[in-house]
């Protein structure tokens, strides 16, 4: 104890004056704070990146024009290939608008495959009307559903959430199994089978192309921003005025539409829709694991993540189909311990990468 | 919104006895204004404890007023309950004539009720500048220039692209107090805002205070630091086990027995 | 402190020196000293903020000081893991009586025991907890939740005794109690130091804390303000002003 300053009187009490200046700890990073880890690093503006709209409206175009015409110098195997890295793009994507941005981690996206397969694949069982309306009707009655199971669901804390997401989707399952009289249970529907992949890749096409967008509309908008903030403190977003409940749902509704349609365009393609197949968790968990690994609550993460893993385990499936299962496995254990901010995340710790929202 | 012109005098004891540009409001008005915040018989109950028990204050505008009391005693969830993160069991809670006992927290922000927490509660993934932007109501282009505005007036200016969590403690909390700003609130909570803060940073913490007074918002606060609390306090409220057993100015506070009961005890 | 002939001699039991502790970037203690001699009771006392609590947190190991040292019998402890503060023979009782609820009174202090191997020796000194505490022997097949603060918080006293500590840490026990069972608390208190026991408190009641204790330290803003004799700071005009910002 500092002897020298303390003085003691004839009471017996020591007293130990106040300092005149007190030290000022210097911060140290707390890595208790939300957002500690992944939102560390990261260039300020780099000259790039004022462009990157354009830079972006020109790769979109590029690109779309070239996965358009693709089709015609590729193989039908190729095509459905193709197909499927679209499908896991739209997944991925739509996805990371609930999940990735808001921090629900939700275990519906099969569900709503489901739904929006079902819808599909009826609407043209019973020939009620032409399969490009019958694809965005299925995306649009997969976003009434979740807006009704929303309103309760959200409100559940993290895990919670997830493990209901994750009950319903299973019971969707189940009464579409149930509801023999419409759906045809357990027998599934079978629709035509089509030559051509074409028309069906090109419709995936388009769906991933507005998925795309519109998760850059969020991304790099306000209503995005307040999603991370929902995602970061969500009792702070609502002391400082943000309606989360009204935001979660919007997002939710939103990002279900994708699957939705997805699964519609789905059932054509394969001709043939059963519950096991279509509710089947593996479409949960596929756009999840890609969201990951690219980087969640990024616009490019998604994307990346998809097309990488996608092509990833085509090919170590045609080697082995069982090492497919534990390469994949791996791959996730490892982004969710080393790198929980997917590549994008890790581009931006390395200092490659900017901060930018663009990305 | 004036820029406010930084504590006149140069200390903030001087500022208190009324040499300030700062009119005492009602004093030269026919008769006191009405109260901005009612708190009246308000219980909170959890985990069988009684966090509040019939508390009830009132909150004068353009007033800086306190809340103290000792571990235990009810003052989170007094501001909890005020700012709807608790619902309160009975009784009731009006501010400018709204009754906002039920109401979401979020709502009752937008009615103009901000408050800042314990901790500092910024959003650590995004950048300083958008954690203001992102509270902020109406046109963007707006929203954005008064998000750079604010952050110029705490020299925040150079922090701008840094991310929330990367920031000093310090520099935290000024983002905090900026932020709370954004949503223009007619009246301000502040819990604990002087916790592990170094002199120089308080002054800083006081400079915004006296600003926002300025403007003709309303404070209310609450800290362990009695000195500070006593200095720039105009009325205090002491709790105790979640009831107010004593009110008034802070002279009166000090000497009264019951208060120097709860905190040293029997 | 300069030296002062201690109770019975011996060297200090516990010593905190000169620690800074911080919980993440809030920094609480600058540079606090404690000494606890065998036989004592020391209480910690001090304004809301002060720290106090955070003392015995340190000690415990909940969490490790930035700077300086604690030792228990001159052993290093600052930083050591909790149950190895625990096994070296420091007694904790948390604040706000931290009980197992769906357990029963035994099973609340068998858990108390979890560092002792020889179950003969778990149950006499369950039979002794019974002795010390008759209102716990009277309900010991009750379930912790259902019994009244005053007597949770004798289990909780209970069960950090049941470890055979040398040294008892308690993080204000008298808080949300009825002045009855506060009675009985600081009660029990004396009782345990007439049996050998030594103790630090920690306290927000003041007045009770000190005129229980041998000696007392009071921390402001996590540091050392004032340190003397119980008698000696219960009377001082200074230390009562402390509270009210004088």
């Amino acid at each position: 104890m500092s002897a020298g300053r303390d003085t003691v009187d004839p009471g017996g009490v020591v007293e130990t004056p106040r300092p005149a200046d007190r030290d000022d700890a210097p911060a140290e990073h707390d890595p208790g704070m939300p957002g500690a880890r992944a939102g560390r690093g990261g260039r300020p503006a780099l000259p790039w990146e004022r462009r990157l709209p354009a830079i972006y409206v020109v790769v979109l175009v590029v690109s779309v024009v070239g996965l358009f015409l693709y089709p015609r110098t590729a193989s039908a195997y190729n095509v459905t290939l193709a197909l499927t890295v679209l499908l896991t793009v739209t997944l991925a994507t739509s996805w990371n608008i609930i999940s990735g941005f808001t921090g629900y981690t939700s275990f519906g996206h099969a569900g709503f495959f489901g739904i929006g397969a079902y819808v599909g694949a009826l609407l043209l069982f019973y020939d009620r009307m032409h399969w490009l309306p019958a694809v965005i009707v299925a995306g649009l009655a997969t976003a009434a559903v979740a807006l009704a199971i929303g309103y309760p669901t959200l409100r559940l804390r993290g895990p919670y959430f997830a493990i209901a997401m994750l009950g319903l989707s299973e019971l969707a399952r189940i009464v579409v199994t149930a509801w023999e009289s419409l759906t045809r249970g357990g027998l599934g529907v079978f629709l035509p089978i089509l030559r051509d992949p074409t028309p069906n890749y090109h419709a995936m096409l388009a769906l991933t192309v507005v998925a795309v967008v519109v998760s850059y509309a969020v991304g790099t908008s306000t209503f995005g921003l307040r999603l991370l903030a929902i995602r970061d403190d969500e009792v702070a977003a609502e002391a400082m005025g943000i309606d989360t409940t009204r935001h979660k749902l919007a997002a939710f509704a939103l990002s279900s539409f994708f699957p939705g349609a997805a699964g519609a365009i789905y059932a054509r393609h394969t001709g043939f829709v059963e519950p096991a197949a279509v509710f089947a968790v593996i479409w949960s968990i596929r756009a999840i694991a890609t969201t990951m690994v690219g980087g969640q609550g990024t616009v490019l993460g998604p994307i990346i993540g998809a097309v990488l893993l996608t092509l990833v385990s085509e090919e170590v499936w045609a080697r082995d189909p069982n090492l497919y299962q534990v390469v994949f496995g791996g791959i996730i254990v490892l982004v969710v311990v080393l790198m929980p901010g997917g590549l994008i995340g890790l581009g931006r710790r390395w200092g490659w990468l900017p901060r930018s929202r663009r990305l | 919104m004036t820029t406010p012109t930084g504590p006149p005098g140069g200390s903030w004891a001087g500022w208190r006895d009324g040499g300030g540009a700062r009119a005492d409001v009602g004093a030269d008005l026919a008769g006191p204004a009405p109260p901005l915040l009612e708190v009246h018989d308000v219980s909170v109950r959890f985990g069988g404890v009684q966090a509040l028990n019939r508390a009830s204050l009132t909150v004068l505008p353009g007033r800086i007023t306190g809340v103290i009391g000792p571990n235990g005693s009810g003052k989170s969830t007094l501001f909890n309950a005020i700012t709807g993160v608790t619902r309160a069991d009975s009784g009731s809670i009006v501010f400018g004539g709204t009754d906002i006992t039920r109401l979401g927290p979020h709502r009752i922000n937008q009615l103009g009720v901000g408050r800042t927490f314990q901790l500092t509660r910024l959003f650590g993934q995004m950048t300083a500048f958008e954690n203001l932007v992102v509270v902020g109501r109406g046109d963007s282009v707006d929203v954005r220039r008064r998000a750079e505005e604010l952050l110029e007036i705490v020299s925040l200016r150079h922090v701008r692209d840094e991310y929330a969590a990367n920031l000093s403690y310090g520099q935290q909390k000024l983002v905090e107090f900026v932020r709370l700003m954004m949503t223009d609130p007619a009246l301000v909570m502040l819990d604990e805002p002087f916790a592990g803060v170094n002199p120089v940073m308080e002054r800083r913490l006081l400079e915004q205070m006296d600003g926002w007074l300025r403007e003709g918002r309303t404070i209310v606060l609450t800290d362990h630091e009695m000195k500070i609390m006593m200095e720039i306090c105009e009325e205090i409220f002491v709790l105790d086990h979640g009831e107010v057993i004593a009110s008034g100015t802070p002279a009166q506070v000090r000497n009264d027995p019951r208060v120097m009961e709860a905190y040293f005890g029997r | 402190m300069a030296a002062e002939s201690t109770p019975d001699g011996g060297p200090p039991i516990l010593r905190v020196r000169e620690i800074d502790a911080a919980y993440g970037k809030v920094q609480i203690l600058r540079g606090v000293s404690i000494e606890v001699r065998p036989g004592e009771i020391v209480s910690i006392i001090g304004p809301n903020g002060a720290g106090k609590s955070t003392v015995l947190k340190a000690v415990m190991g909940f969490l490790t000081p930035s700077r300086g040292e604690i030792l228990f019998d001159e052993e290093p402890i600052g930083g050591v893991r909790t149950d190895l503060v625990v096994r070296r023979g420091i007694g904790y009782v948390p604040q706000g009586r931290i009980v197992f609820k769906d357990m029963s009174v035994a099973e609340n202090l068998e858990m108390g025991a979890y560092t002792i191997a020889d179950k003969g020796r778990v149950r006499r000194r369950m039979d002794e907890m019974f002795a010390l505490f008759p209102r716990l022997a009277e309900r010991r097949k009750q379930a912790a939740g259902t019994m009244s603060g005053g007597e949770q918080q004798m289990l909780a006293m209970g069960r950090a005794l049941m470890g055979e500590p040398r040294l008892v840490l308690m993080d204000e026990p008298s808080l949300g109690l009825a002045p009855m069972f506060v009675d009985l608390v600081f009660a029990k208190i004396q009782e345990l130091r007439a049996g050998g026991m030594t103790l630090l408190l920690v306290e927000q009641n003041a007045v009770r804390s000190l005129s229980v204790s041998d000696r007392g330290y009071v921390l402001e803003l996590g540091r050392n303000r004032f340190a003397g004799s119980g008698a000696a700071l219960l009377a001082d005009e200074r230390v009562r002003r402390l509270y009210l910002g004088g």
